[in-house]
């Protein structure tokens, strides 16, 4: 059942295009992320879902009622702002009964109410405390607590994380996982941390330039990318312009800039067509000596070699028929011996047919 | 050590301006207010109480005191409730309308006193701008009297305490996250009920201010009442001016100046005490 329906929403901001014609269905209790750059139409769209902008075309639904024209008062929505939005003159408990009374929930209700709320973020007992006796985890539990007691119909999140230290924001993000799992809510999470939406959601929606690149889960999204821009949010190093030479069994081989590439995508390109072959640092394989003349390996030197701790980061000069190419290489560590190879060290590069990815340009 | 010796040097002339400009000048008020008092006779010197006996045991004096507080409260409202929705539209309207505002909101301290009160004779005289619409829409026969009224004084000093009001109350709103207003409707409150819960509570330190600056503004304005009140004192500021300079009883004229200044201390003081109690000093706004 779809809790959430947006079609074709577009929203203007003088000649430029915040939104362009966004649509996305969300089943009830359902976890979607709205993934993007600054500027994206991310955060757009959340305040287009709770009437605080409003939008110039298209529909939004909540509950299969269109609240296109009805104020955010209305709607029975929460919502999580980054900076918190506390009231500042008011205690934890006035905080996250403000809902309730402007529902004309009874006082002996709202009590009862307001306590649940404040067991399920973990901070029962806080009642008493002004907003700014509280550390800034705390004030975002608040401001979840506030969120979640009135049973909104969905809970929308706007970067709600995006002031906490990095330690605090792992913790919240996993209690947040689990809270809204427990009580099956139908959330929107809006952020610019691709991780963070990898952990979080059942749908990633990745935004660029007011449209919706690409809709699925972390895995597809993560390991399937459809676009070179999907595939640059998601982390990959590696792109090489490439032709396609055509089928090969199962396998489909490619002329990426000279070197020879074979990948177990499917083609969609004719022959001949030039398409973009992206390659995950992390899936290439970084060894001494020479390449040999199979498919899916190169020979070059390095240009520099950078240690992370957990991993080493290579840039590996590989000659390219329009010139020397740059591609870069993560290698986990294993050993104690920091980087295993020095800048101006001869290697070969490899990697598995699996995982080149084909995108069209 | 050094830090605080410094700190006194930088302080020793505003110390220096305080006492000789305030400290002193009251000190000799309230020390003439136990001269003997005596029409024409300035300062007589002895010591005496007569003179508060008088002003407090008459109630022609009591009379024109109580006129003042009462039309300093007037004042004082009228000036937060026109204030306030002026200080929230500049908040919430474009730079450029601000800009143009802000000006405007300073405009009558651009000009002196004494021109503006004079203004308001050309609008509110007899032969005035409001009476001469009113008979030329047949609305009145005879002119209704402004002019000289407690009206014309409160609508005077109205006009010169706003910028006060207004510039507190907006410092107090720009103070305010704008999300909070948004937060506020998401969890279910239309607008009315977004400023009644949020935007004014958190505004009130402004108009904590504002009132408190506007009410001593009041009770202390002497061109306004002495222009549009009319002859003979008042005010309890012309009824000073008419001792001090029309009868020369200097003594008299100190006492009523001394009352003046305790009854306005003394409400302000209270008054900051009880906003402070509520909170509305910002001491929990942030």
């Amino acid at each position: 059942m779809t809790t959430v329906e947006l079609k074709k929403v577009a929203k203007r901001y003088g000649q430029t295009a915040a939104i362009d014609g966004v649509s996305l269905a969300i089943a009830k209790g359902e976890f979607v992320t709205l993934l993007g750059p600054s500027g994206c139409g991310k955060t757009t769209t959340l305040r287009v879902v709770a009437g605080l902008v409003e939008s110039d075309a298209g529909s939004v639904s909540l509950g299969n009622i269109d609240v296109t024209n009805i104020p955010t008062h209305k709607r029975n929505i929460g919502m999580v702002f980054q900076s918190h939005a506390l009231f500042p003159h008011m205690t934890v408990e006035e905080n996250v009964s403000f809902g309730l009374r402007m529902r004309g929930v009874a006082a002996d209700q709202r009590s009862t109410n307001i306590n649940r709320a404040l067991e399920l973020v973990r901070l029962p007992g806080f009642n008493a405390r002004y907003p700014h006796q509280l550390s800034g985890g705390q004030q975002q539990r608040v401001a979840l607590a506030r969120a979640l007691v009135i049973q909104p119909s969905v809970l929308l999140l706007d970067e709600p994380f995006g002031a906490l230290d990095r330690k605090l924001r792992d913790t919240m993000q996993v209690e947040l996982r689990e809270l809204t799992r427990r009580i099956g809510i139908t959330s929107i999470f809006v952020t610019h941390d691709q991780e963070e939406a990898l952990i979080l959601s059942d749908r990633i929606a990745v935004m660029n330039m007011g449209c919706i690149e690409q809709l699925g889960t972390p895995a597809e999204v993560f390991e399937r990318p459809q676009t070179k821009f999907v595939a640059d949010f998601m982390g990959v190093a590696n792109f090489v312009p490439a032709s396609v030479l055509g089928s090969r069994g199962p396998l489909t081989a490619l002329d990426a800039d000279g070197i020879a590439v074979e990948s177990t995508d499917a083609i969609q390109a004719a022959t001949g067509a030039t398409i973009e072959v992206a390659l995950r640092a992390e899936h290439i394989t970084i060894g001494e000596g020479d390449a040999g003349t199979s498919s899916n390996s190169v020979a070059g030197s390095v240009a520099s070699a950078v240690y992370h701790g957990n991993a080493s980061t290579y840039e590996v000069m590989v000659p390219g028929r329009s010139g020397q190419r740059r591609l870069v290489v993560r290698e986990a560590n294993r050993g104690a011996t920091g980087v295993r190879f020095a800048t101006g060290a001869k290697v070969a590069l490899s990697w598995p047919s699996g995982a080149v990815r084909l995108l069209s340009r | 050590m050094m830090k605080t010796r410094t700190a006194l040097f930088f302080l020793t002339p505003a110390v220096m301006i305080m006492v000789a400009l305030l400290v002193m000048p009251v000190g000799y008020l309230v020390r003439f207010s136990f001269f003997v008092g005596q029409q024409g006779a300035q300062t007589a010197g002895g010591f005496t109480l007569a003179n508060y006996a008088k002003l407090l045991g008459d109630s022609f004096y009591l009379g024109i005191l109580g006129r003042t507080l009462y039309l300093s409260l007037i004042t004082t409202t009228l000036s937060v409730l026109t204030g306030y929705p002026l200080a929230h539209f500049m908040w919430k309207t474009s730079k450029r309308w601000r800009g143009m505002l802000t000006i405007l909101v300073l405009s009558p301290l651009l000009v002196s006193i004494v021109v503006s009160s004079y203004g308001w004779i050309v609008i509110l005289g007899n032969r005035g701008v409001i009476n001469n619409a009113l008979i030329g829409l047949g609305l009145i026969d005879t002119p209704v009297k402004l002019m000289f009224t407690n009206i014309a004084i409160v609508v005077g000093l109205v006009h010169i305490v706003m910028p006060f009001m207004v510039l507190s109350i907006l410092a107090a709103l720009e103070r305010i996250d704008p999300l909070l207003a948004e937060a506020a409707t998401t969890l279910g409150a239309n607008r009315l009920r977004t400023l009644w819960h949020v935007i004014l509570p958190l505004a009130l330190p402004g108009i904590g201010a504002g009132t408190t600056i506007v009410f001593s503004l009041a009770m202390s304005a002497y061109v306004t009442p002495a222009v549009l009140g009319g002859s003979g004192p008042n005010f309890i500021t012309t009824l000073i001016y008419h001792q001090f300079v029309t009868l020369f009883n200097w003594p008299f004229g100190a006492t009523v100046a001394a009352l003046l200044l305790s009854v306005s201390v003394g409400i302000v003081f209270f008054y900051v005490r009880v906003l402070s109690r509520v909170g509305a000093l910002g001491v929990q706004a942030r």
